[in-house]
This record gives C-alpha cells, structure tokens and sequence, in this order.
C-alpha cells in the first residue's frame, strides 16, 4: 500500500476517521490494528516476522530491567540482537553472501555446489528491526526503561506511518508519545497537512519523473556518452532526495495529524558545505543510529586517530551494506568512510581555509556547498550502479569520453524544471534559516504557492504510482 | 462525542483555509481568463488554430484535421501544442517525392525529442544526400493509431499525391482503435477528466511537454493494451482487422501505384505481452515485399528488445533506435535501394503524355 496510491488515501481516512473519535487507548488498539493492516497489504506472511520481533524485544527489554546481574542482562540483549540481526541476516543477506561465496569459491577454481537463496525480502525489515534494537539497547544502556505495556510497544514497532522506509525512530521519542494521550494544535495540523501535500509533491512530481531518465541510464548495456552519465547521476540525487524525503514527509505529516511528533530525516542535505554536515543532514534517523549503537560502541572519536579514521570506515562500510546487500553498497559505505575520514584528517586545512577566506565568507560557502555536492553525486554513481564494473565505466567514460553537452541538453532541461521548485523553496529556507518559511508566510503568499505546486503536480506529476526507493531496503 | 484528539476546535484553524481558498480563487481567476482570452483577436488566427485547448491527443475521430488555406491543403497531425500544420501545395513540384508515414506511437516519435523521430531525420537525410529531389516526409502517425485509422488516414491524404507510403502499424493499437470511445469516456471521466474540462490546466500540461520536449504526453494507462493482449479471442480479432486493413491500404497503394514499405517486428518476446508472439502485432505484414523487420536490425545493433539504448521502453525506440531505422529506409530510398527504383519508375510513367 503505498502512501502515493488511491487505496492509502482510503485506507487513511477511515483509519483516522476513526482515530479522532476514540480515547487515547482505544487509538492505540486501532493503530495497532492499522498498521498490521498496513503491513499485512504487502505480504500477509510477513506479519509473522514482526510479531515476532515485537515479542522478542518486549520480553528481552523487561528482562534486561528486571536482570541484577550484568552477565544476565547481556545474555538479553544479545538475544534481541540475535534475533533481529538473524532475522535482517537471513532476509536480506544470506542469499549475496552465499552467492559471493560460490563465486569467489568458483574463482578460485573450486568446484561448489550451486546453493542459492531465493529468499523475498519483507519490506521495511531493515528499519523495524533497528528500531527494535535501540530499544533494548537503551534499557541496557539504562538510559530509557522498558514499557509494561505490550499493546504501546507493538504500536512502537508497527507505527505504520514510518514502518517501511523510516525515519528509524527511538523508543524514547515515538515509544513515550505512543504511551501519552496525544493533542493536536492548530499549527500541527495545518503543518502536517503540508508535509503530506509537499511530500507526494517531491514524489510524484520530482522523483518519479527523473526516474525514466536514471533508468535509462544506468540500464545496463546503455552506451552513453559520460555528459549524459553525469546528467543522469544528477537525476538520480534529486530523484533518491525527492523520493527518500517525499516518504519521510507524509509519514511525519501523517503522524502529525494523529498527534505524533517523529524525527526530521532531512534536512537540506544538498547545502552542506562538507561530508560531515552531510551526514548530519541526509537520512538523520539512520546516520544518528549508525553513531549512537555502531560508532561510538567502537569507540567514536575518542580514541587513537587509526582507530578514529577505523571506526568511520567501519561504520560507514556497515552502514552502506544496510542499504543492501550488493558489492555496490560495499563500495558506496567505503567511499563514504574514507571521505569522512579524509574530511577529519583535513580538518584544520578546512578552518585554516576558512579564515583566510572570511571576508568572501559567502563565496566560500557557496564553494563548499557546491563541491560537497559533487562529492556525494559521486556516491550516488556508486550506489545506483548495478555492479561495480559499470562503477568503473560510468567513470571511465565521465574522465575519458565526456562527450558533447549539447546532447544533453534536453535531460538538463527536463532536470531543471523538475528540481527548481524544490530548489527554490529550499534556497529560500537556507538564505532565510527558517525551515517553516513556507508554512509562516501570510495566506496571501502562500496561496499562490500551494497553487503553483498543486498545479505543477496535477499537470506535470508522474502517473502510475512508482514504488519508493527505499523500500527495498 | 467530541474528538479528544484537538485541543482546538475546527473554527481556530483559519489560516490555512484563508489560503487555500485563495489559491482556488486564484485558479478560478486563471481559468475565467484563460476562458475569455482564448480568443482569435487575442492570441492570433494562426496560434488560435494550432494551440488546440483540447486534450485528445490524437484521439479525435475526425483526425486528421484538413484545411484549405490559400493553394495549400494542411493538416494538423496530432493536437500536439504549437505544432505547426504541414501545408503541401496541391499541385506537387515537378522534382519533389512526397513520402508518408503512416503508424502509431513509435513513427510518431513517442518520447523522443521533436524531429528526432526516424520520420524527420530520414527527410534531413534525404534532403541533405540526395539534392536533386526535394523531399517531403510527411509524418501522418499520431499515438494509438491503429490499422483503422491509418487507413483512414491514408484515404483522406492520398490526394496530396504521396510516392511512396511507409506504413508502421502495431498490433496493439487495435486495441487503440477498438476503445476509442471508451477511451474518450475514460478520458472525460473521473477526476482526470474534471481535471481536463480546466482550459487552464489543458494550456499548462501542453506547455510543459513544449518546453520538455516530450512530444505527445499520453494519459493512456499503460496496461490496458497488454491485459487485452493475453486473451486469445483478442489476438485473433486485431489479426483478422490488421489483415484485412493491410490489404485495402495495399489495394490502394497499387490503384494508386504508390511504393511502399512496410515497418514492424517479426519478433517480439516483451515482458508487456507476457511472451506472446507477435502474430497478432505485424503478422500480417512481415512476409510483405519491402517488410523492414526492426528486430533484424537491432538485432544487429545488439538490441535485445528491452529498455537499451535502441529502445526507450518494450515498444518504442530511442534517439539511436530512429537513427538506425531512418538509415535503413534511407538505403532503401537511394539509387540502388529497391523502393527507389519502383519511384523512378513511377516518376517516369507519370512524366509521359
């Protein structure tokens, strides 16, 4: 059921008919109720994989609490995290690392016994479980206690808003407010509304028209010039952006109307000015995980700059294998680490630059923000790519055989008009630094902004209702 | 019972509301002016016949359109925004060779940059190539054209004197012409179709695939051709119709004594159709003389009929794909090509007294 699809809106509108109408546990029950619904649309089986985890982190989060010992408290917490790594393990993995296994054993001349996994792998898994996790772990962290409450747990699992593509949120954010009678103000209503409504704009609007050209492109066995690879990796950062942020802003503009306050995912990620902001801005949920359960677990940055520069690349290489599991992602949480980590090494090169250049502290910025992004569309080369021998040729072919730019002109075009609302309102909420710049201004303003997008959306939004990216993963 | 979810009743929430009547009213606006200034003596007698505020794309059932203007017949191809009307002379030139092509979508130039499709750039070939003649390809396909409709293309423009005809059918598109009239209801029905009945939004949705360049932007969903395609009784009818239209075009083209070429693909084995053969798609036309079978020549290009660089999609060819169909025709339509020798011919019977 996607939130871009006629049978959501209905499935919404009962559901919160409903909601509105009931006390506080009554709503839970429903949205319990809603979100298996909700899940069970993709694939009723998979009901049994989330049930299942909900119980295991129930029972193991009261019994991490209720543990004296230190021994046993562990004993719990590597029993949900068995668990929910066995589960995103077996799902999501076991078929790439045995394929990987024949084809290194193969390589090395060894006859193997074809043994492949044709495991489906259940929607959101990646998400529900890493939510789960963190719970636990903060109980045994001692710095949240556990819920008594099943039915609030199971609805902090299940919330079906964020459930398949994030924002991975924290027990102590969603789980308390799941436990709380909720309230909705006049301004979280009215910017819940516009989430949804600019959401399923970057979705239908931006994403899923820049998706044909990506396509396109990375179709393997496309021979194209390395101006139409580069015009199709910019596509590609606006398509991921839209699609990725699109989600996450109905689904928090969807729990804003039922009273709930999750975590920002986004925020302008293309106008940092270093890799490091970036991280702090572009899918917030996972990269604040990634810190807070892998990174400083390993020793963040608190320790000898090897281990330093180690735990980034540790972390990053993890993080790029949980977006899937291929040798591109590898590739891409490598990539990722190492320019995190040349990033800290250079650091005071940065601030030195930074000084000498105050009075065009603009311009600098403006630099910054525009090489940062060239860096992280390089990313996004390696993370489409569908092996890693396009990787090399898509490069190759950028460097050697960039071709002529007037052939692309007809996808830059395409790429410009589909990005510029989103640019332009973007600009104004970076120049302003009001991220609500849009939901502050006067009706009078605002009217012909909701109409400009409304129209663009009606008469140049992208039909068929395309998936969204990150369900995949 | 009152909603505990609120702690503000409905009446508090004024801003939004204020702005998104205001952004009706505004439309509204759009729209009363669109309406009122649609008008000849406003936007020009020319632009008034050519930006049709219609949204049917090619669905009309009097298409194409004709008119007289002066001692030139034209003709719009499509409802395609601004796009100019082919005007011919009703008289031809005494070294002109007049060619047209007749299909669906994909000779249409579906998805591909205006004047990029194989029509077009065989016309720059010809022209650039072979000066002695003065070419006219005329491209007379229009999206979801089938065999009936060229057809009927065909007879009401064989009075501007064509040389030779390239026709392009796709058996799908006897679906296409099989539910013109629910497409039509489809079309006008629904919210799109409320959407549609908004001149504003018909003028902005033609302007945005003007300025993207996408040519013609259908509304079709795209499944309904392939879900048909699956049931048997199906494939036989648009066989029997393409048959039996294919035989009175080439009835015509002999009366007429008209070269022409046949376009189309002895193969397919698209995920679309599920696999089926393409009997029911141009079965009728592949063991025709001067049958230019695309499958052999992308085959040759390295093609495997599926999203490459020759196809944008299952069915309709990329810039490349034109390329090498527009080279190919090409080849036919030069000195030692065989459709050119039966032009000459033709030229020449018709030069004696």
């Amino acid at each position: 059921m996607l939130f871009n699809s006629l049978t959501f809106a209905l499935f919404f509108v009962i559901t919160y008919g409903l909601y509105i109408g009931v006390r506080h546990r009554l709503q839970n029950v429903l949205l319990l109720l809603a979100s298996y619904v909700f899940y069970g649309f993709w694939d009723w089986r998979f009901l049994g994989l989330i049930i299942g985890s909900t119980v295991v982190d129930y029972f193991c989060g009261l019994a991490i609490q209720g543990g004296r010992e230190k021994r046993r408290r562990r004993v719990f917490l590597l029993v949900s995290v068995c668990t929910n790594l066995g589960l995103l393990g077996f799902f999501k993995y076991a078929g790439f690392f045995s394929e990987s296994f024949r084809a290194l054993a193969l390589g090395l001349g060894w006859e193997v016994d074809a043994f492949t996994l044709n495991v489906v792998l259940p929607v959101g898994i990646s998400f529900y479980t890493f939510q789960t996790m963190s719970y636990t772990i903060d109980i045994y962290r001692g710095t949240m206690k556990p819920t008594r409450s099943f039915l609030n747990f199971a609805v902090f699992v299940a919330f079906f808003p964020q459930l398949v593509a994030g924002p991975i949120e924290r027990a102590s954010n969603l789980l308390k407010q799941v436990e709380l009678p909720r309230r909705v103000s006049e301004t979280a209503f009215q910017r819940g509304l516009w989430l949804i409504f600019f959401g399923l704009f970057k979705k239908v609007f931006i994403a899923d028209n820049l998706a044909p050209m990506v396509d396109r492109a990375f179709t393997p066995g496309t021979d194209l010039s390395g101006a139409e690879i580069l015009v199709a990796v910019y596509a590609f950062a606006f398509q991921i952006y839209g699609d990725f942020s699109g989600y996450s802003d109905i689904a928090r503009g969807i729990s804003r109307l039922m009273g709930f306050e999750i975590m920002l995912n986004f925020r302008m990620p293309y106008f940092t000015r270093n890799v490091q902001e970036f991280w702090h801005r572009w899918h917030i949920s996972l990269s604040s995980w990634l810190r807070d359960y892998l990174y400083i677990s390993l020793g963040g940055g608190r320790c000898a700059p090897w281990r330093v520069y180690a735990n980034l690349m540790i972390t990053m290489t993890l993080g790029g294998l949980w977006h899937g599991a291929a040798w591109t992602f590898v590739v891409w949480g490598i990539y990722q680490g190492t320019l995190l980590a040349a990033h800290r090494f250079l650091r005071p090169v940065f601030q030195a630059a930074g000084h000498l250049f105050r009075r065009v502290n603009r311009l600098w910025e403006l630099c910054s923000i525009i090489v940062t992004f060239q860096f992280v569309c390089l990313g996004w080369l390696i993370f489409r790519a569908g092996s890693v021998t396009q990787i090399m040729d898509f490069l190759r072919k950028i460097i050697f055989d960039f071709g002529d730019l007037s052939a692309v002109t007809h996808d830059l075009q395409r790429l410009a008009f589909f990005a510029a609302p989103l640019l332009l309102i973007q600009v104004a909420k970076e120049v302003s630094g009001d991220m609500h710049i849009v939901e502050r201004l006067h009706w009078w303003a605002k009217g012909p902004v909701y109409l400009i997008l409304a129209v663009l959306l009606v008469t140049a939004g992208a039909s068929g209702g395309r998936t969204f990216i990150y369900f995949q993963f | 019972m009152a909603a505990p979810l609120f702690i503000s009743s409905f009446k508090r929430f004024r801003q939004m509301p204020k702005a998104v009547l205001f952004a009706i009213g505004l439309f509204i606006a759009g729209e009363a002016l669109v309406t009122a200034a649609w008008r000849p003596a406003v936007v020009g007698a020319d632009r008034y016949a050519r930006f049709s505020l219609a949204y049917d794309y090619g669905y009309a059932k009097d298409m194409p359109r004709l008119f007289l203007e002066g001692d030139s017949l034209c003709y719009y191809p499509t409802e395609y925004v601004d796009m100019p009307p082919f005007c011919l002379d009703r008289q031809k030139g005494l070294n002109e060779i007049r060619i047209f092509v007749l299909g669906g979508s994909v000779s249409r130039g579906y998805n591909v940059p205006l004047g990029l499709a194989y029509p077009e750039r065989l016309e720059t070939l010809l022209n650039e190539h072979r000066p002695e003649f003065e070419w006219t390809v005329l491209n007379l396909s229009a999206s979801g054209f089938g065999s009936t409709r060229i057809l009927n293309v065909l007879n009401n423009m064989v009075e501007f004197q064509p040389d030779v005809i390239v026709v392009h059918p796709h058996g799908s598109n006897e679906y296409e012409d099989e539910r013109d009239a629910r497409y039509r209801a489809d079309l006008h029905g629904g919210i799109n179709g409320l959407l549609l009945r908004s001149r504003l939004v018909v003028l902005i949705k033609k302007l945005d695939s003007l300025w993207l360049d996408t040519g013609e932007k259908s509304n079709t969903p795209d499944n309904g051709e392939s879900v048909a395609g699956r049931d048997p009784a199906n494939r036989d009818r648009w066989f029997a119709t393409l048959s039996q239209n294919v035989e009175q075009i080439h009835g015509l083209a002999e009366a007429e004594e008209l070269a022409t070429i046949y376009v189309g693909r002895s193969e397919r084995d698209s995920e679309a159709f599920r696999g089926d053969t393409v009997e029911h798609l141009n079965g009728p036309i592949r063991d025709l003389e001067s049958f230019v079978d695309v499958a052999t020549l992308f085959t040759e290009e390295g093609s495997e009929f599926q999203p490459t660089d020759l196809f944008h999609d299952w069915t309709h060819y990329s810039k490349t794909g034109h390329r090498i169909l527009a080279e190919d025709l090409y080849r036919l339509l030069s000195p030692g090509g065989e459709v050119f020798a039966r032009v000459m011919d033709r030229r020449d019977a018709r030069a004696l007294p």
